[in-house]
């Protein structure tokens, strides 16, 4: 290899990465050739000095006009002919076409009249759209079934995004979910335990409230709390054993007042939970 | 957990709360790219906002025969050309893009871990906008050569020969601004 071939080669060394006996023939280039050796090293230290420039986050405002942006499309394209129509309508547009070219140079009038009867078959289609979907409520059901998935599924991926925020919009949508599937319930749980965050730790004690009508939902609260170390989560879990009347919470609470790595504030609130469970 | 691409073929058939997905795992790359292209917040959050909305707009053109990454980018360069249009009518974009940019005035002293990233920053807008956005690409996008290529409409090996030169100025600029001669 020469020195114009090992030049061309460095960028993927830096990057993309070179096959084995290709990288092998450069690295003895580099070894033999102190000129490249020097290029090879500046370069690679500036590659690798840009590391330290920082990741800048955004203002909140950003992910605000966003979601805010997304509902106004969402909504706008739940009013807009369904797909099934564009395709039947696209039909018979070829036998259209000819008409259209005889109007195009017609006097205004007669557009104008054009313009009042689609605005008439407009509202007509809209009306019998309309009433098709009142008479159908399996495809009501459907819709909203898969609605359901659709936002337990973006909650999910919202749980597992690194950003702390992200994982907070992800716990606000669980809201809107009615009958969470078990992995949904399982991620809460996995959030609450493991997730870095104190305050995305709380945000799932409240969301799993909403669902602390199950059974398992109930017992996995109770044992988390002698496993969370932040004291404020602590209190949101005694407090929510409490407007649970959660009676065998009793036993967890017990531990906590014995607990010597426990403060004196959360053991208080304990003893106050215990009084009003027992 | 459905990849990129499988996420945005259910936002073209329709789906587009699933664009929040999306959202959610690119916005801050995104911002970054544009903070470092633009040095300005304001306009690199617009250009991300800008960037999602034309998702939207023209999820039913894309195909799925380059990863979403590279036609993210590449409408995130789109919508910044169009910036840069508006900003400057009188001059070509192309000239825009090849400016060697004026040197701005120092920014207070930092501490010395915050003053090397600095320095670094300010090697990085003296660049002129064409090399800056390839190496931008390939250092901090997780893009490939190759990826690249496609998104810059040019051959792999230019875009090698276009990293290559752009981090020898870059070296340059930022032993320069470290030397003083700022």
């Amino acid at each position: 290899m020469n020195c114009q071939e090992a030049k061309k080669r460095i960028p993927d060394l830096l990057h993309d990465g070179l096959e084995g006996g290709q990288a092998e023939e450069l690295r003895q280039h580099l070894h033999s050739c102190p000129a490249c050796w020097q290029e090879w090293q500046e370069l690679h230290e500036t590659w690798t000095r840009l590391g330290i420039l920082p990741e800048e986050q955004p203002s909140p405002e950003l992910r605000r006009n966003f979601y805010r942006q997304l509902e106004l499309h969402r909504l706008e394209a739940a009013h807009a002919v369904p797909q099934s129509w564009r395709r039947q309508l696209r039909r018979f547009l070829p036998d259209l076409r000819p008409a259209a070219r005889v109007l195009r140079p017609a006097a205004p009038a007669l557009r104008l009249a054009a313009a009042t009867l689609i605005v008439i078959a407009g509202f007509g289609a809209g009306f019998f759209m309309g009433g098709g979907q009142k008479n159908d409520p399996g495809k009501l059901e459907r819709l909203s079934r898969e609605v359901n998935n659709l936002q337990q599924q973006m909650t999910l991926s919202l749980l597992n995004q690194p950003s702390a925020s992200a994982r907070l919009q992800g716990i606000a949508l669980t809201s809107r979910v009615q009958d969470p599937a078990p992995a949904l319930i399982a991620a809460l749980l996995e959030t609450l335990h493991n997730d870095p965050s104190v305050n995305v730790r709380l945000s799932a004690v409240d969301a799993l409230y909403l669902f602390s009508d199950r059974e398992p939902v109930r017992a996995a609260l109770t044992a988390a709390l002698g496993q969370q170390s932040s004291p404020l989560v602590q209190i949101a879990l005694i407090d929510l054993m409490v407007s649970l009347k959660e009676r065998r919470a009793a036993a967890a609470l017990k531990k906590l007042l014995t607990d010597k790595k426990i403060i004196p504030e959360v053991q208080q609130r304990a003893q106050l939970g215990i009084n009003k469970i027992i | 957990m459905p990849d990129d691409d499988q996420v945005m073929a259910q936002v073209r058939e329709g789906r587009v709360e699933m664009l929040a997905i999306l959202f959610e795992r690119h916005h801050v790359r995104l911002f970054n790219f544009f903070l470092r292209l633009t040095a300005s917040r304001p306009v690199s959050e617009d250009l991300v906002q800008e960037v999602f909305l034309r998702i939207l707009k023209y999820r039913l053109t894309y195909r799925g025969d380059s990863k979403f990454s590279t036609w993210m980018y590449q409408i995130g360069r789109n919508a910044h050309i169009d910036h840069l249009r508006a900003r400057r009518p009188e001059i070509s974009i192309d000239e825009v893009w090849e400016q060697e940019p004026s040197p701005q005035p120092l920014p207070p002293q930092k501490a010395e871990s915050e003053q090397e990233a600095d320095l670094l920053s300010r090697a990085l807008e003296r660049l002129p906008l064409r090399k800056r956005e390839v190496l931008l690409l390939s250092r901090f996008q997780d893009l490939k050569y190759q990826e690249i290529a496609t998104l810059l409409a040019c051959s792999v090996e230019s875009v090698k020969v276009q990293v290559h030169r752009s981090l020898k100025d870059l070296r340059r600029h930022y032993l320069d601004l470290q030397g003083g001669t700022r």
